[in-house]
Parts: C-alpha cells; sequence; structure tokens
C-alpha cells in the first residue's frame, strides 16, 4: 500500500509547467516507473501466455510420441503331480488299496518386457490437436490482455502528464487523482499486483 | 460568383511553386522549409484534404467533433442544408446517416416554394452567363457552369428546406465538451438531442439551438429565438425571459467570467446564463461571433459585420486588431499556442501565430473558400465547405521527408503476427499430415523370457529325473492401419479393440480418435479465422503508426503538451505492435534506423 501511495504522490506532485523544455524532460519525470515492455512481461507471467508456454506444449505433444508404451510382465507357474496305481487287494473296508505309481515337481517362471511406439503420432495425434487448439486459445487470450494492458497503461501515463502539466481547478484534480488510483489498480489486476510493487521498488531506489 | 474566382485563384496560388510571397513574405503553397520564413505555421506544412462531400442532401452547414476519449477515434457530426445529420467514426472515410432530413411542415405553399427556389438558382446561373471576361463578354467555361448550376441548385433546395418549416435556420450540431455521448441538433423544425453519441435522436424543443456552452451544470443555448438554458442535459429547454428580447443568438462563447452572446442587435453578456445585459460599447452593432482567448484571462475576439475586435479587459473597452484587411470574417478559432489563430473568412481560412498581427492564407489544396463551419480534432482544424469536410493533413511530399523514420514493413509485421506460434496453420495441413501419418508404422518391440524347472519321480521303477529349462525370444513387429485386432497379437478380440479409442475435447466439442482428422480440420479452420483478424488488426495499427511517423514533420511546431501526447502515442503505437509481433516491430526499426558505419 505504502509504494502505491508513494507513487501516487509521485504522480501528482504538482509542477510548474514551464520548467520542461523537451518531450524528454517531461517523459524523464516517469524513469521511476516500470516501462510497457516490463508492464507486458508482468501481464504475461501473470496469465501464463507467454510464448515460451505454447513452445513448450507444442515440443511435447511431439516428444512424447518418441516415448514407447511398456508392458513388463511375470508369469510364474508351480505344478505339483502325483500318479496312484490301484492294485487288486482291498482294505479291511473293502476299498480298493493304492500306491504311487509316478510323481512330478514342475516350476516354471516368464519374464516378459514389451515396449511400443505409435510412431504416427508423430506426425498427427489427438494429443496434438488438443493442444495446438489450446495454443491458439492462449495466443489470443495472450493478444486480448496484452492490447488492454497496453491501452491501460499509456490511457494512465496521458492522465499522469495532464496532471503534470494541466492547470485543472481542485475538483478536476480530485477527478484525475480517483482516475489514476482506478487505473493503477486495473493494471495491478492484470499483473496480479507486480505493477505497484514494481512503483515502489523503483521508487525507493 | 466571386467566391468561385478567390477559391479558384487561392487554389492557384497555392498550386503554384512560383507565386510570389504575400506581403507577409510567405508564399502559400510553398515547399514545407518554407515554414522557417513564416514561423510555425499550419499553411507552411499542411495541407487540406478531402473527407466527404453530401452534395446529394446538400452542402454542409454544421459540423461537430466530439470530445476526445483516450486514444479512440472521435466522432464526426455533419448537418446539412437538407437537415440530414451525417455520422463518422474514422476521420470522414467513411459516413453514415444517422438522421433524415426535415419532413414538410403543414400548410406549405410548395407551388411558392419551388418558384423562390428556382428564381434563385436562374439568379446565380445569370451571374455566371453575364459575366464578362476582360470587360469582353465571352462563353463561359463549361466546368464552371457545370459547377455554378450544381450549386444553384444546392441553394434551391436549402431555400426550400428553410421555407417549408418557416425559418431561416443554419442547421447546426454541437457536442458536449466533455461528454461525447451527448450531442445537439438545431435545424429548422427544432432542436434534437443524442444521448448515444448521434447514433439515434429525440425532438427536444421547437426553437433551433444555433450554439451551446456549459456553464456549471446548465446548458445555455443560443437559439433563433433567443437565449434558453437547460437543467437536465438538453431534455428540456426554458425560454430566459430577459433583456436580450429573443434576438436571433449568432453564437454564444465563455470568456473570462462573462458568457456572450452575438446577435444582430448587438452584443450580450451574463454572469449566469440567466440575466443578460447588452454590453454599452457595442450596443446596436450586427455581432458574428465572439471568441475568447485561452491565453489572455478576460481577452476575447469579436467579429463584427465590419471589423475584428478585441477586449483584453473583460468587455470594458475594445480596440480594432486587424492590421490585415481580411474581408468577411465570419468565425475565429483559437488553437493551442498562444497567438496562434485561424480566422474563417469569405476568401476562405487564414493563419497567425502572432495574435493577428500579420496572416497567411490557409488554403494549400483547398478549392473552395466558402467555409460554413469549422471544428476541432486533436488540436486541428476540420471545415465544413460548399464542396465538402476538409481536414488538415501532412502532404505526401511532406510525409517523404526524410524527418520520417523509415518503418518496418507492413507485409513483414502482418505475416510474423500471423504465423507466432499457435498460430501455423501449417502445422495441421491435413492432407500431407494424413498422408504421413499413414505410412507411419506403429512398432512393437517384445522381449521374452522363459525359466523351466521340476523333478519327475517314477516309483515303480525306483528312477528319477530333473530338468532346468531357460529360454528367451525378441520380436519385432511394425504394423501399419488398423492394427488393433489383427497385428498386435495380445488384443485379438474386435470388442476390446474397440475400448482402445479415447474421447478428447477441442474447443466446445467432443471427438473420439476416430474423428481427429475432423478435429483438426474444426481447429485449423479457427486458426485461419484469427489469422484474418490478426492481419486487420495489425494493418490498422501499422497504419496508425504509419500516420504518427508522418506527422513527426510538423509535430515541432505544437505545443510542448502536445509533442508529449504524440510521442506517447507513438509509444503506445509502438507497444500494440511488439504485443502482435512479439518485439519484432521494435527489433526491426532499431535495425533500419542504426546509424551507418560511416555516419560519425
Amino acid at each position: 500500500m505504502i509504494p502505491f501511495l508513494v507513487a501516487l504522490t509521485l504522480a501528482a506532485e504538482p509542477v510548474h509547467a514551464g520548467e520542461f523544455r523537451s518531450v524528454d524532460d517531461v517523459l524523464a519525470r516517469f524513469d521511476g516507473e516500470p516501462g510497457i515492455g516490463d508492464v507486458q512481461r508482468m501481464v504475461l507471467e501473470t496469465t501464463k501466455t507467454d510464448p515460451s508456454y505454447v513452445d513448450k506444449w507444442l515440443a511435447a505433444s511431439v516428444n512424447a510420441a518418441w516415448l514407447p508404451e511398456f508392458t513388463f510382465t511375470w508369469d510364474h507357474d508351480s505344478r505339483y503331480n502325483r500318479d496312484y496305481d490301484y492294485i487288486a487287494s482291498t482294505t479291511p473296508d473293502g476299498e480298493p488299496t493304492s500306491q504311487i505309481d509316478q510323481s512330478a515337481v514342475d516350476t516354471a517362471d516368464g519374464l516378459q518386457l514389451r515396449a511400443k511406439w505409435n510412431l504416427d503420432k508423430l506426425v498427427m495425434s489427438s494429443e496434438r490437436i488438443r493442444v495446438i487448439s489450446e495454443a491458439q486459445d492462449v495466443v489470443k487470450l495472450r493478444d486480448k490482455v496484452l492490447e488492454e494492458v497496453t491501452r491501460l497503461y499509456f490511457d494512465r501515463r496521458r492522465l499522469q502528464v495532464e496532471m503534470l502539466m494541466g492547470n485543472g481547478d481542485l475538483k478536476a484534480q480530485l477527478k484525475n487523482e480517483l482516475r489514476l488510483q482506478e487505473l493503477t489498480a486495473q493494471l495491478d489486476a492484470y499483473t496480479g499486483g507486480r505493477f505497484t510493487a514494481a512503483l515502489g521498488a523503483q521508487t525507493s531506489r | 460568383m466571386l467566391a468561385l474566382l478567390l477559391a479558384l485563384t487561392l487554389a492557384a496560388r497555392a498550386d503554384d511553386p512560383d507565386a510570389p510571397p504575400d506581403e507577409d513574405g510567405a508564399a502559400p503553397g510553398a515547399a514545407p522549409d518554407a515554414r522557417d520564413q513564416v514561423g510555425a505555421t499550419l499553411a507552411a506544412t499542411m495541407a487540406w484534404e478531402h473527407r466527404g462531400t453530401f452534395r446529394q442532401r446538400g452542402p454542409v452547414t454544421g459540423l461537430a467533433v466530439a470530445a476526445a476519449r483516450g486514444s479512440a477515434v472521435p466522432t464526426w457530426l455533419a448537418i446539412d442544408t437538407g437537415g440530414w445529420i451525417w455520422r463518422s467514426e474514422d476521420r470522414g472515410s467513411t459516413w453514415m446517416v444517422a438522421m433524415r432530413g426535415e419532413e414538410a411542415a403543414e400548410g406549405a405553399d410548395e407551388e411558392r416554394l419551388l418558384m423562390n427556389a428556382e428564381a434563385l438558382r436562374d439568379d446565380e446561373l445569370r451571374s455566371v452567363e453575364e459575366a464578362p471576361v476582360d470587360g469582353v463578354q465571352a462563353a463561359p467555361d463549361p466546368s464552371v457552369v457545370q459547377d455554378v448550376v450544381s450549386r444553384a441548385n444546392d441553394d434551391a433546395a436549402a431555400v426550400i428546406v428553410a421555407d417549408r418549416n418557416g425559418a431561416e435556420a443554419t442547421p447546426r450540431v454541437w457536442f458536449h465538451p466533455t461528454d461525447p455521448e451527448l450531442a445537439l441538433v438545431g435545424r429548422a423544425d427544432g432542436t434534437w438531442r443524442s444521448l448515444d453519441g448521434g447514433f439515434s435522436w429525440e425532438w427536444v424543443d421547437s426553437a433551433a439551438i444555433t450554439d451551446v456552452e456549459v456553464v456549471g451544470d446548465l446548458l445555455v443555448a443560443g437559439t433563433q429565438d433567443g437565449v434558453r438554458w437547460s437543467t437536465d442535459e438538453g431534455r428540456t429547454w426554458i425560454d430566459v425571459d430577459d433583456s436580450t428580447g429573443g434576438a436571433p443568438v449568432r453564437d454564444l462563447e465563455v470568456a473570462g467570467r462573462w458568457i456572450y452572446a452575438a446577435t444582430s442587435r448587438g452584443l450580450y453578456r451574463s454572469a449566469d446564463g440567466l440575466r443578460w445585459a447588452i454590453v454599452p460599447a457595442l450596443a446596436g452593432l450586427s455581432v458574428v461571433d465572439v471568441t475568447a482567448d485561452p491565453s489572455w484571462q478576460g481577452g476575447a475576439w469579436v467579429i463584427t459585420a465590419t471589423s475584428l475586435i478585441r477586449t483584453d479587459d473583460d468587455g470594458a473597452t475594445f480596440y480594432d486588431t486587424e492590421r490585415a484587411s481580411l474581408k468577411d470574417v465570419r468565425e475565429v478559432i483559437p488553437l493551442r499556442g498562444a497567438g496562434h489563430l485561424i480566422a474563417i473568412t469569405g476568401d476562405g481560412p487564414w493563419e497567425t501565430i502572432d495574435g493577428g498581427l500579420r496572416w497567411v492564407p490557409l488554403a494549400r489544396l483547398l478549392t473552395e473558400p466558402d467555409v460554413r463551419d469549422v471544428a476541432l480534432d486533436a488540436g486541428l482544424p476540420v471545415i465544413a465547405t460548399r464542396s465538402g469536410i476538409y481536414a488538415l493533413a501532412v502532404p505526401v511530399e511532406l510525409a517523404e521527408r526524410p524527418r520520417a523514420l523509415p518503418l518496418p514493413q507492413l507485409y513483414t509485421m502482418v505475416d510474423i503476427a500471423q504465423n507466432r506460434r499457435g498460430l501455423d496453420s501449417d502445422m495441421l495441413s491435413l492432407s500431407r499430415r494424413r498422408l504421413l501419418a499413414a505410412a507411419t508404422p506403429r512398432v512393437d518391440l517384445d522381449w521374452q523370457w522363459d525359466r523351466r524347472r521340476g523333478r519327475d519321480a517314477d516309483h515303480a521303477a525306483l528312477a528319477n529325473s530333473a530338468y532346468d529349462d531357460t529360454a528367451w525370444s525378441f520380436l519385432a513387429r511394425a504394423c501399419w492401419g488398423n492394427c488393433a485386432a489383427s497385428a498386435s497379437g495380445y488384443v485379438s478380440d474386435p470388442a476390446d479393440a474397440a475400448f482402445d479409442d479415447t474421447l478428447f475435447v477441442v474447443g466446445e466439442e467432443v471427438y473420439d480418435d476416430g474423428n481427429a482428422i475432423a478435429a483438426a480440420a474444426n481447429v485449423a479452420q479457427g486458426i485461419r479465422d484469427y489469422r484474418r483478424n490478426a492481419a486487420a488488426v495489425v494493418t490498422e495499427a501499422w497504419m496508425r503508426r504509419q500516420r504518427l511517423n508522418q506527422e513527426q514533420a510538423v509535430v515541432d511546431l505544437l505545443p510542448l503538451r502536445d509533442r508529449v501526447m504524440h510521442a506517447l502515442d507513438v509509444a503506445e503505437a509502438d507497444a500494440r505492435l511488439d504485443a502482435w509481433t512479439e518485439g519484432a516491430f521494435t527489433r526491426d526499426l532499431a535495425r533500419l534506423n542504426a546509424p551507418s558505419p560511416e555516419t560519425p
């Protein structure tokens, strides 16, 4: 809040218009504020619409197809077998008597590793179509917010120049002051508060 | 006829580089460097550019420019002699009808109206036919005759409209100085109001306004029937019953602590817009116009039927300012900068930069001296003449001066904007990719290892045996086409293969893998649409930057505040182009304007 008030105070500081000799003199009054390039970068960072994000998505949508689909299978089979031979004698209960003829113990282990590449997805895949669609939306969003922020930034700067060089009455000064706060708040909304933070940081240097 | 000849003379002088300098040493229509001879005049650096004609309805008599709102282009409103209101949102490049002309009042004598109009037209035509050339009666130039016939028809139409409504009101249009939505129009059938910047209109009063001033919360209007005021933004008007006595008001102006009303009976003034008193020094004089001097508290110019006079003491005394003999002065417009004025006269616009000591014609490329109204757009005058609307612009030869920086090519910027990451339609070039995808196999690699161990015992033979078998295999498989049901070997059931399809969402639509091509086609269409939009936006931004670049040649003539605003406009245009080209505009601009190695 304090940097915000400092910035406003700086912008609203009454200055006699006659002390400026050139355009550079006037604009130098705002050297302590972030430039439009800085503000645009803040917006891209806040809205996550930097072109590098699009690059990463598009690259990932292709590179993902180089990774195979792995399948690992382990198979264990254990068998135990006995064969009985029945003979003519019987038990006292009259049951036939048996004796082991053959027995077998059998254990089997199997490992299978399978890798599958869908190389056609290097060329076109549903994932890539979705990424391209999302990338297009990101570009649209980026254009929209940068247009709006650029307009706000220069509306604010023009107002600052008016306040610096104008000689309006108190009512007009109050109106301008409120408008300046409104524009600053709008820029903060787009930059996640970075704009005011940068104003404070550069003012305190 | 006199006006026409003067117009032709002015045009000829303006276009003749060999024309001798006038009394002030300024050559009308001189090359741009001539501004050094006459000081910072617009006349030396700018020329009139045609911005629209309404001859099908009659000449324009009223013109207004809406208050600036940010960087938006202000709305222009024009009204013609027929009462038609025209609206432009692109500084006169295109116009649309905002309201049609007046309907005939009931009981009008149509036959008398037509006879009046016809008589006027015949008079004008006769004046051309009978005009001697060098004292010898000769056949007039056919092109001149055609022009005069056209004008005569316009005047006749205007007379019909005025007579039909029983008044001779000159249609006027007015914008609120700070609210670009509020506009008023005065024409023969009364006053109309718009609250949406001139799109729609409502009739509000029977008296036609001629001029309006904002005084606190009041709107004070001059009408054909005295002064009126409104407290509700022009919805209702209250007649002021005072000493003006209902005199037709030609002009209203706030200057110093007074509001002045110019009438045919003299100059009236009021401190509050309600109580009016005549200015004693000008009582009985026909006053045409009053203009405040923004650089002198209490100063104002007053135009009477015969002279241009001035007061420096809030109307207590007046003195004649006109050293040069300006003829038929109708209006004076102060521009930015003390002493910088434009006078609208019967000979066209004239300009002074020393408060009226020296005047130079501001007539370059202006073929019509009969100016009916003037408004300011971004500090520069826009005028309505019989032949249409004109605005000042830097002529081509000035635009090509070396001062204008070379800009990156438009097509390069458009190409970059259209091919930014995410908008490259080549990513979805379906025919090529379908072929490539069909030619690309699915590859399976299988590695398998098996070990089998066991013991067998034969109890009858008392024999044992044991075994331990190990085996491995490797299989590589490539499959084209639908591999799910046949080639894999692990998914053999077509029903299982169906479950291999996945749904995916693109935009607001859901597709399965089988419809990927349709999804890609829709996405590609969306990209194409947006690429067109990007081209339009970048072109508009580049053209604005180009205009600002051309204006750079005359910006040094403007006051500091305007130069700062121009610099901000340039910076904003650059920032917009950078946003759409990911910074390429500024990079190219720096490269194009980098000093060459030979430059010391």
